[in-house]
């Protein structure tokens, strides 16, 4: 399955991009995604860890399944306001 | 109000305005992610009402000096729809917690040089210690949940995003 990773900030920086479409074995979770991230570009590790991540604009656990076309959010710690 | 929905011509956006609007508490509260700089009295506005005897306007904006260095200006990311859902959730639970008639958020995005607003946030309630602890639980959610980030444009031409709590700033660059 397919899918789409939005990047912000310091993460963006890293990425290059601010979006990425990730092809992920079916039924994998948004742990699985960090793990595949990380291993795909190690500097993202402390971010990876201090971050949060959304599914269609919801924050989710590791836990959470992924699905073909899902909008994920990889949300590094925010400074709004 | 009621009578919106059983007479003349308007049409089906209008009357979803109208929903939306009383929802929210007040015929004009919004809230916005924009561009261009706060229009801060309006945002105060937007919340008052004569059945309220108080209405609040909180505005946070550029700070020249974070300890000893100096800003030339921040810029701001946004996720911007996720921003607006999360903007309202907590929009939707101050109204749970106190007696608000109104509220308003408002968050600037781009370029915010110093001096300037990047966030207004207005309230109104019939009295004002509703208005006062709402608007510091909105603030305190706002920087912890809301998917903004800042990026630190320092007078020496160094530039760093800010994020909490992960040892990438060099100082803490907290505002507001």
């Amino acid at each position: 399955m397919i899918v789409n990773v939005s990047f912000f900030a310091a993460v963006k920086d890293i990425m290059g991009t601010e979006k990425l479409e990730l092809s992920m074995d079916d039924e994998s979770t948004v742990g699985d995604l960090k793990q595949t991230l990380v291993e795909q570009n190690p500097a993202l590790l402390e971010l990876v860890e201090k971050s949060v991540f959304s599914v269609d604009q919801e924050y989710v656990n590791d836990e959470k399944q992924l699905y073909h076309g899902a909008e994920v959010g990889f949300i590094p710690p925010v400074s709004g306001g | 109000m009621r009578s919106s929905f059983t007479t003349g011509p308007k049409s089906a956006s209008f009357h979803l305005l109208v929903v939306v609007s009383w929802l929210a508490g007040g015929m004009t509260a919004m809230i916005k992610i924009v561009v261009d700089a706060i229009d801060e009295q309006a945002t105060l506005e937007s919340v008052k009402s004569s059945r309220c005897g108080a209405a609040l306007l909180f505005v946070g904006s550029t700070r020249q000096f974070t300890g000893s260095r100096e800003t030339a200006e921040l810029k701001y990311e946004c996720y911007e729809e996720m921003a607006v859902k999360v903007l309202s959730d907590l929009r939707r639970q101050a109204m749970q917690k106190w007696p608000l008639e109104a509220c308003s958020l408002v968050h600037r995005v781009g370029t915010v040089e110093v001096g300037q607003a990047s966030i207004a946030v207005a309230a109104s309630s019939p009295h004002r210690i509703d208005c006062f602890e709402a608007l510091v639980w909105l603030m305190d959610q706002i920087k912890q949940q809301v998917p903004i980030w800042k990026q630190e444009n320092w007078a020496d031409g160094t530039r760093e995003w800010i994020h909490p709590g992960t040892g990438l700033e060099k100082d803490a660059a907290e505002k507001g």
